[in-house]
């Protein structure tokens, strides 16, 4: 299919040769960008789902000298999640375990068996209802009133910032796609008018023999398909590597903190369609410009 | 060539009152009237600048009359349907003054333009082009480049062109330019056996040999305007009486 032979001499026609860079810079550019798209939808849904019904309260084990406070922090503890779960919204509050504070601390401590030593401190995980109104400022004050050395954890806040400020980025993600679209869209058409213009004596003389427009159309899409294709293979080529360095960075931060796309179950599919879809794309535009072009003939 | 039946017409070609102008500028035709009978043969004449090649522009729908009625194939053009003139063209030969060859092919795929354009198999393609292409003497030049070709070379194949879909009409801008006499007679009854099979042909040409040698009636235009002049009796004339009685 793509070897077939046309009839106007696009072999001559070096206006078009800079098609298959420019794809090839467009779904290079595509595939980050629905990379980073799908990795930051992936790390917002963990995000969402670390925020919603949930909430963490700090005892703190040594005070501020450095000197343990011994039996006075497990009383604390106690009047903590007694005090929690009398407070209408909350379901549950409950101490973290050694094995899973441990759990918590590996991506920043390592494998310690260990970490009495440290200055840590306690931690009850308080599970919020569902759909329940908290709060959580006049929940922090009157807790801090009860247990003065009891401080509730804010994340909920800063991560409700992080999560404002991804979700922004997703819609500029998004708006960096279509203007992918628009511009290769804008390149065919540019390339394949410059080319109609370089190639109009035997255009017309097609058109005199006889040729339906669709003749001429299709020898342009075949030429716009067989450029495209090469640049968007190529895109996908120098993306791949790419895309394998981040992530494999990103897995190195642990935690799950932030996510990669490859879990993501369209992420593959996605990443090895994107040069057929710009390819496509691509000829449907060029079959467009040609059309139209070929409409002003008798 | 392939055997395409050319179906009966009452009339080839048929020019009342027509008139044509490029842009703004003056007439370049005026109140052409004349009919193309099917099978005849005519020469097209007149001096440089007379409205040759814009006469046969309209003939092969190159150019849409700026007033009057031109019908081809009993179809009035102003009336067709756009989608319907590929088919029209398609019963069209035409050899341009300029032969209007795709350098970057070979003569045989040049020559087989016009029947990959009607859809034809590619092993009729095959058969029919290579015969047409010996009879031209161009045999050892079938897969040349068109750049590779000497002037005389690029006229054989731009008539071989023309002549391989047994067209209903056959256009020719002087067919016979860049080539010696003896080729040009050659080429002329090409189309002279092309016309005894039915297809009606036009040739414009300078040429005051050929024209005498041949007698065929002729097309004379002069300052735009078009006068059906009748043959002289010629071997070679099928029916000169036939621009008699256009007149």
């Amino acid at each position: 299919m793509l070897s077939r032979k046309s009839e106007l001499p696009f072999v001559y026609d070096s206006s078009s040769l800079f098609l298959p860079w420019m794809v090839m810079l467009m779904v290079f550019i595509a595939i980050l960008a629905s990379a980073g798209g799908m990795a930051l939808n992936s790390t917002l849904h963990h995000w969402n789902r670390a925020i919603s019904g949930s909430l963490t309260v700090q005892i703190p084990t040594h005070d501020r000298a450095g000197v343990t406070r011994g039996k006075q922090v497990q009383k604390d503890i106690d009047r903590t999640i007694e005090f929690l779960l009398k407070t209408p919204g909350i379901e549950k509050a409950e101490q973290l375990s050694k094995d899973q504070m441990r759990k918590l601390m590996d991506p920043w401590l390592g494998d310690l068996d260990d970490f009495s030593d440290l200055p840590l401190p306690e931690l009850i995980d308080v599970t919020l209802k569902k759909d329940y109104p908290v709060n959580f400022e006049e929940l922090k004050e009157k807790l801090e009133e009860i247990v003065p050395s009891a401080s509730m954890d804010m994340h909920r806040v800063w991560l409700e910032r992080l999560i404002a400020l991804a979700e922004g980025i997703k819609k500029i993600t998004t708006l960096v796609l279509l203007l992918l679209i628009l511009t290769t869209s804008l390149t065919v058409i540019y390339s394949t008018r410059s080319s109609l213009a370089v190639h109009k004596p035997a255009i017309e003389l097609l058109h005199m023999m006889g040729a339906k427009d669709s003749y001429i159309c299709v020898q342009y899409a075949f030429r716009t398909f067989r450029m495209s294709l090469i640049g968007g293979l190529a895109g996908l080529a120098l993306a791949l590597p790419v895309i394998i360095t981040i992530s494999t960075l990103v897995a190195q931060l642990k935690g799950g903190f932030i996510t990669t796309a490859q879990g993501q179950p369209f992420f593959w599919p996605v990443v090895f369609s994107l040069p057929f879809v710009a390819s496509f794309l691509s000829v449907a535009t060029a079959y467009i410009t040609v059309s139209r072009h070929l409409k002003k003939f008798l | 060539m392939p055997q395409q039946k050319i179906k009966k017409y009452t009339q080839i070609a048929s020019f009342e009152g027509v008139g044509l102008r490029y842009n703004n500028g003056p007439e370049v035709l005026r109140d052409i009237h004349f009919s193309l009978e099917p099978g005849s043969i005519h020469f097209l004449t007149g001096e440089s600048g007379a409205g040759k090649t814009s006469l046969l522009s309209l003939m092969y729908l190159d150019n849409r009359p700026s007033r009057g009625h031109v019908r081809l194939f009993d179809t009035p053009i102003e009336g067709a349907p756009r989608k319907q003139l590929p088919f029209i063209r398609r019963k069209i030969g035409v050899v341009f003054q300029d032969f209007r060859l795709l350098e970057h092919l070979s003569t045989f795929d040049n020559v087989a333009l016009p029947l990959r354009i009607a859809g034809v198999k590619e092993a009729e393609i095959r058969r029919h082009v290579g015969e047409l292409i010996k009879w031209v003497g161009l045999a050892g030049q079938i897969n040349s480049k068109i750049t590779t070709l000497s002037g005389g070379q690029k006229q054989r194949v731009a008539i071989a062109r023309a002549v391989i879909n047994r067209p209903a009409l056959l256009l020719a801008d002087e067919p016979t330019g860049n080539v010696d006499d003896e080729l040009a007679k050659r080429l002329l009854h090409l189309f002279i056996e092309l016309n005894k099979l039915g297809t009606t042909v036009v040739i414009a040409t300078h040429s005051e040999p050929l024209i005498h040698h041949f007698g065929f009636p002729r097309l004379h235009l002069e300052q735009g305007r078009l006068q059906v002049l009748p043959g002289v009796t010629s071997p070679f004339c099928v029916n000169p009486m036939e621009s008699e009685k256009e007149e």
